[in-house]
């Protein structure tokens, strides 16, 4: 069931609905039972694997806090059944993840190593997999490591993990902070249903205006980047456009469905493309998943022991500053390469998390250095122009990382720089026809990126400097209010492209 | 109190947008030719009804058919009509009156493609009056478009802002009220009683850009699902059912020939199994029909005027010495 099918929206009108005509203590279970039809909708099939993570999920926590709940004076004997239990829920669910989504990539490689000829399973990839394993593998290690008690009731646990608005595509949310939501009692308000339609109606801009438009000159390009070979700055810069307009608007849609059962979602984007640092675009881009890594990944590994011993070494051969970084460092690009496995079974995947790993690892190691540089030239860090450069900076590292997140290859992520840097003739753009419409509407698909690209700057301009959007316009009059509105509503279908010519949610894919 | 004013003001914003759009769809949705097809299952009875794809419509002329059956025949035929859409429709004639026969013309592209949510998506849909059968309809085929395509039916004729007073003009006036095929006429076709497009013989290149090529690997599931419920209703409606493809090219056949007899051999192989008769014209010979390019629009398989009439009473003549 699609995001933007009529079927949906009907869908989320009536669970809605029910949600608070029905008596408040049946309101989680009645969550449960839409999120299990909203899933078994996209294939009945897909619920074993959505089980079979709910199943070993709980029983593996339940088994973690039963251990700890014996009375034993060996706590360290304790510690490492608890951390044996999580161990097998963790192998288990990552396995299952690794079996279905990375098991042809790893066969495609086999067979070019050692010239094999293994064939490829034709195993099913169960839409969400990746959000809702991360979502319920983050929980395990939370109940092992005693930030969180184990839920008991399979059921509400079951909704924990398979909250519909959020399985497709996230955000990836925390045990701690989602859950207890999910169980209240809630009333029905005025103001937060329609902050929450607000909400979804600017995502559906984002990405059915901003997105689809920009998302047909990206795959024309990136599809035959040869044939386009003057367009691959402004193909990067649009996929740059695409993707943050499909994959915010799609969270915006997720939260504004989310809101309308009172159920608050973590942020997951907060304006990335004015992130002064990659480290600083990673907190502000997919906010979720990169603190589920840091959580998950970056502290466990950076303060483990080996990686401490390790440490000593470092410090002992390169010095106090380096061996104090070098850990960091190499738990960052540890990080990232998970960042980028996550993303997709392709070695251009993996290129495009090394590649931010690599950043941020010699950012870290050069920290010292740029510091001692600024003092020197007297570069004052508050200064615009400065912000300005950093920004500016960032947005041209990213979009380096999109080229190999969007290209078909790393070959051809490398091909469409190299053409970036040689090329650049903007004026092959009015070649490439706008779906059924023809080349003649090109101008107008242009200039309609253009325009959306300007409000969401607006927009994000205005956040940035602390600015509530939705409390200003609330403050104006009722017909600016309503002409806002009614642009906002008549945008989709005037501005957007024809569902012929574009895609889901990009991120739905994981 | 206060709920009762932020209601009033949502549904206010809302039949607003509402009415907006009626005004749009209005403008901008056009006068085509499903509404007369629709508005002729509505309002006469037939003996067959010819249900299908664009070679159909092309393919097949109902007044050439009934002068050699000597029964009453429609043709319902559509670019862009899916198995989905050929069910609904049969059973919304069956609706109005039960026809003896049904006449399915099959195009093997149609079964290994998605519909596209393009113009032709909802086209009979919109025209269907309001019945358990479109309510039906909706819930197993346009609910699950995009829902631009149900709030806003106008939008994919949003670049024809041109035709927008033409439009008007032609659903303020008589030819709307009175189903008046004229609008459909022009150099290239003209729209003939029953549901035939009869398609003039002009010099314009032919061309096959919208050839889609069998391949059982992309056989689409729905639609056989909704073949074998076509199947199921006409029997439960003791309604005969019969399969036809019409000829394509010589040219086209002899271009992509293993696709076309792999086809040939998958629906007759099909088709057997399900108990209904089915003729492909490209594997049968009919004396007297060229088939050649010269009798085609394109390679595609749409036939020139003549040449359908041709088709058309050689089909029925076929089809009385089958029976």
């Amino acid at each position: 069931m699609s995001f933007v099918s009529t079927e949906f929206l009907l869908f989320v009108a009536i669970a809605a609905a029910g949600y608070y005509l029905i008596p408040k203590k049946f309101q989680w279970m009645w969550l449960l039972l839409f999120s299990y039809i909203y899933y078994a909708s996209s294939g009945i099939k897909f619920l074993i694997f959505l089980l079979f993570t709910t199943f070993t999920t709980y029983s593996t926590a339940i088994w973690i806090e039963h251990v700890d709940q014996q009375h034993s004076d060996d706590k360290k004997k304790i510690s490492k059944k608890k951390r044996n239990i999580t161990i097998i829920g963790l192998l288990l669910n990552f396995g299952m993840l690794a079996l279905l989504k990375y098991i042809n990539f790893g066969i495609v490689n086999i067979n070019v190593i050692f010239k094999a000829d293994l064939s490829f399973p034709d195993f099913l990839l169960p839409l969400g997999i990746s959000f809702y394993t991360f979502q319920s593998m983050g929980y395990l290690l939370d109940v092992n490591w005693g930030k969180c008690k184990a839920e008991r009731n399979p059921f509400r646990f079951a909704l924990f993990v398979s909250f519909f608005p959020q399985i497709l595509q996230g955000p990836i949310g925390r045990f701690d902070r989602l859950a207890h939501q999910l169980y209240a009692e809630h009333s029905f308000n005025w103001e937060r249903t329609e902050r929450a339609l607000q909400l979804i109606l600017w995502g559906f801009f984002k990405k059915m205006v901003l997105a689809d438009n920009a998302g047909v000159f990206v795959d024309t390009i990136f599809g035959n980047y040869q044939a386009y070979p003057g367009l691959s700055i402004i193909a990067v810069l649009l996929y740059s456009v695409q993707l943050y307009g499909d994959f915010s608007g799609g969270m915006d849609v997720v939260m504004g469905i989310a809101d309308l059962f009172d159920i608050t979602m973590d942020e997951n984007f907060r304006r990335p493309y004015f992130a002064r640092s990659i480290t600083d675009f990673w907190h502000r881009w997919h906010i979720t998943l990169g603190t589920w890594m840091k959580d998950y990944i970056f502290y466990p590994l950076s303060l483990s022991r080996p990686m401490s011993r390790f440490g000593k070494f470092a410090r002992k051969q390169f010095g106090k500053n380096i061996g104090r970084t070098l850990p960091i460092c190499i738990a960052n690009i540890v990080v990232f390469l998970v960042v980028g496995i996550w993303h997709g079974a392709a070695w251009k995947f993996i290129v495009y998390g090394l590649y931010n790993g690599l950043i941020i690892a010699f950012s870290g190691l050069m920290a010292q250095n740029y510091r001692k540089w600024k003092k020197s030239l007297h570069i004052n860090e508050k200064s615009k122009s400065w912000i300005f450069f950093q920004i500016l900076r960032t947005f041209l590292l990213v979009n380096i990382s999109w080229f190999f997140d969007r290209a078909n290859s790393v070959r051809e992520a490398c091909g469409m720089m190299k053409n970036a840097l040689i090329h650049f003739n903007p004026a092959e753009l009015l070649t490439i026809p706008m779906g059924e419409s023809g080349t003649g509407f090109t101008p107008i698909g242009i200039g309609i990126v253009i325009l959306a690209s300007a409000i969401l700057f607006t927009v994000s301009v205005l956040q940035e400097r602390g600015i509530c959007i939705r409390s200003a316009i609330a403050a104006r009059p009722l017909v600016l209010r309503w002409a806002i509105y009614l642009f906002l509503v008549f945008a989709l279908p005037v501005l957007g492209q024809p569902p012929s010519a574009t895609g889901g949610f990009i991120y739905a894919q994981f | 109190m206060r709920n009762f004013k932020k209601a009033v003001v949502v549904v206010l914003f809302l039949v607003i947008c509402l009415v907006c759009s009626s005004i749009l769809t209005f403008c901008f949705y056009p006068y085509n030719y499903a509404r007369i097809d629709m508005h002729n299952i509505e309002t006469n009875a037939y003996d067959d009804i010819f249900l299908g794809s664009s070679h159909g419509k092309c393919g097949i002329d109902p007044l050439t058919f009934d002068s050699v059956t000597q029964q009453k025949s429609t043709n319902l035929c559509m670019g862009g009509e899916y198995v989905q859409d050929a069910f609904f429709l049969a059973k919304e004639a069956v609706r109005n009156h039960k026809p003896k026969r049904i006449i399915y013309e099959l195009d093997p592209g149609y079964w290994v493609t998605k519909p596209s949510q393009g113009m032709d998506y909802a086209s009979f849909y919109h025209e269907f009056p309001p019945s358990s059968v479109k309510v039906q309809y909706f819930a197993e085929k346009i609910m699950k478009a995009d829902f631009r395509s149900t709030l806003f039916p106008w939008y994919t004729y949003r670049q024809y802002f041109f035709k927008v007073w033409d439009n008007i003009k032609i659903k303020t006036g008589p030819i709307y009220k009175a189903y008046d095929p004229a609008p459909f006429t022009n150099d290239a076709q003209a729209y003939k009683p029953e549901g035939f497009i009869y398609r003039n013989i002009i010099d314009a290149p032919k061309t096959e850009q919208n050839l889609i090529l069998w391949d059982e690997a992309q056989l689409q599931r729905d639609t056989v699902i909704y073949f074998e419920r076509l199947v199921n209703f006409c029997n439960q409606q003791q309604i005969e059912l019969v399969v036809i493809t019409t000829p394509i090219p010589n040219e086209t056949y002899q271009k992509y020939q293993q696709a076309y007899d792999n086809a040939h051999d998958f629906f007759t192989d099909h088709m057997e199994r399900l108990g209904v008769s089915y003729y492909d014209f490209n594997n049968i010979q009919l004396d007297g029909f060229d088939k050649s390019l010269n009798s085609y629009a394109d390679c595609e398989g749409h036939m020139y005027g003549p040449a359908a009439e041709q088709f058309t009473r050689l089909l029925a003549e076929y089809l009385e010495t089958a029976n």
